[in-house]
């Protein structure tokens, strides 16, 4: 009894250094998955409240924050709400009155800002792989681990999201933007 | 020079991440949801207290943590907890489901999983049915599991449980559905290790049970191993006579509208020939089943003659 109480206890230990270590990131992918603070915050509490107990399983990972990435990415799909493709956020309004730095701001910030919309309007599973993809720069082998499906699936969403996002954001077929030619 | 959308993409969640919020009240809050949360007395809260408290701090997300960045030695006395928690259990195994009643039909996933855990290991304490379901060691795949469980030493050295020496038995569930125990008992005469899951298929009624294939789907561990990740398997419980292993599985009901209550359950061990049926409510909606972890009891015994790591 005594030993798996201090077992606990150095297991709480390590668990309080990684939350204090780690939230930020996760927070940041959090956000980036749920569009919206509160939601953010709210799924990295819940996924890390949900771990707490099983720690001692999550610490045989080598990777802790992987793993727990994946959790906070399954209970994202498990039950986020979708953010409604047709609302327009205050923080996107604000975004487009700061931007105001770049050659051709206007065309720049709103082409910026279709895409951060065009996001939203993806399916809660495609914009998890987008976000693997190409913010935590996970290869199409460990987005499907993670999202519990096969590499052919992980390149059909990103290859429709980039579809998607290609024409919100008047890219040509090539990819390159035909608002950016003087953006370097 | 021209961007490409890929490039322009990954600028974009670059710049947007920066927008998240910052982490010093979430920090506090996960703290005081957690390693806080478990230093109160579970007799002082009463039968169910944990879920109350569970679902009171739901509301007051960012309620600061009166130990955040304590020390070890500053702790409350951890036997006493546990052995207060013991307590709680036995009582709390026959008012689980009352309690789950009382804060209503739509449960979050955290309350969800609480009441899953509290349902496990008050299982060790419940009685349950019996089974005749064969076995073997189950392994292979996945993961993740409903409490820490101890690695015991010498594991590897305990031949994995036979086919024929355990037995399947799901205690009573949770009312709604939510949630249920599979649980295999060592009746064999020496011990044996288990790991793995059940294999378990989920029908409307004992004689009209849904194709496999349309099952498994719906069971779908929490969390698998990563491969490219470096995750190791986990540990193993070793059983001596009488002692018991349980797997929750659960429901997950943020999305109300996909689920459907069945009440027949069939499981049995990889490797045994048949399925032994329960009458049992759950929920199919994003299923997903644990892996086996040894009862309390069980671990309790193997960490005081054993030792844990």
């Amino acid at each position: 009894m005594k030993v798996e109480a201090e077992d606990q206890a150095n297991r709480d230990e390590r668990f309080v250094l990684f939350v204090q270590t780690h939230t930020d990131a996760l927070l940041r992918s959090a956000y980036l998955l749920t569009r919206d603070a509160p939601d953010a915050e709210e799924l990295v509490q819940d996924t890390l409240a949900w771990l707490y107990p099983r720690w001692a399983q999550v610490e045989l990972a080598e990777h802790r924050l992987a793993y727990v990435r994946k959790s906070l990415v399954n209970r994202f799909l498990a039950g986020r709400r979708r953010l409604s493709s047709s609302e327009v956020r205050f923080d996107d309004a604000l975004e487009l009155v700061r931007d105001e730095g770049y050659p051709d701001a206007t065309t720049h910030v709103d082409q910026r800002l279709e895409i951060w919309r065009a996001l939203g309007e993806l399916s809660e599973r495609q914009r998890a792989a987008v976000v693997l993809r190409f913010f935590h720069d996970l290869a199409d082998a460990d987005v499907a681990e993670v999202l519990d499906c096969r590499v052919g699936t992980v390149r059909s969403l990103i290859s429709r999201s980039l579809t998607a996002l290609r024409l919100a954001g008047a890219f040509d077929e090539e990819g390159g933007s035909t608002y950016l030619r003087t953006v370097t | 020079m021209t961007r490409t959308l890929t490039e322009e993409l990954q600028s974009v969640l670059i710049d947007r991440s920066l927008a998240a919020p910052r982490p010093a009240d979430t920090i506090e809050a996960v703290l005081a949801r957690t390693v806080h949360a478990t230093e109160s007395d579970p007799v002082a809260d009463g039968p169910g207290g944990r879920l109350r408290r569970q679902r009171r701090q739901r509301r007051e997300p960012t309620r600061p943590g009166p130990l955040f960045g304590r020390r070890h030695h500053d702790r409350p006395d951890r036997l006493s907890i546990v052995v207060a928690a013991a307590a709680l259990v036995i009582v709390g195994a026959g008012v689980t489901a009352g309690v789950r009643h009382q804060l209503g039909a739509h449960h979050s996933a955290e309350l969800k999983t609480a009441t899953s855990a509290l349902a496990s290991v008050a299982a060790s304490a419940a009685a349950g049915g019996a089974g005749d379901q064969p076995t073997s060691d189950g392994l292979g795949r996945s993961y993740a599991v409903g409490t820490p469980e101890p690695v015991v030493p010498g594991a590897s050295s305990v031949r994995a449980c036979a086919v024929a020496s355990l037995v399947l038995s799901i205690p009573a569930g949770e009312a709604d559905g939510s949630s249920v125990v599979i649980r295999a008992t060592n009746v064999g005469a020496a011990a044996c290790s288990l790991n793995g899951f059940p294999e378990v298929r989920v029908a409307a009624t004992a004689s009209t049970p849904a194709a496999a294939t349309e099952l498994n789907r719906w069971l779908r561990p929490a969390l698998r191993p990563i491969s490219g990740l470096g995750l190791t398997a986990p540990g193993t419980a070793v059983l001596t006579h009488g002692q018991s292993a349980s797997a929750v599985m659960e429901a997950f009901d943020d999305d109300p509208a996909s689920c459907e209550l069945r009440s027949v359950i069939q499981a049995r061990m990889p490797g045994g020939s048949t399925y032994r049926t329960f009458t049992r409510p759950i929920q199919t909606c994003n299923l997903q089943l644990h892996q086996f972890i040894a009862d309390l009891a069980t671990r309790t015994a193997s960490s005081g003659s054993a030792g844990s790591r």
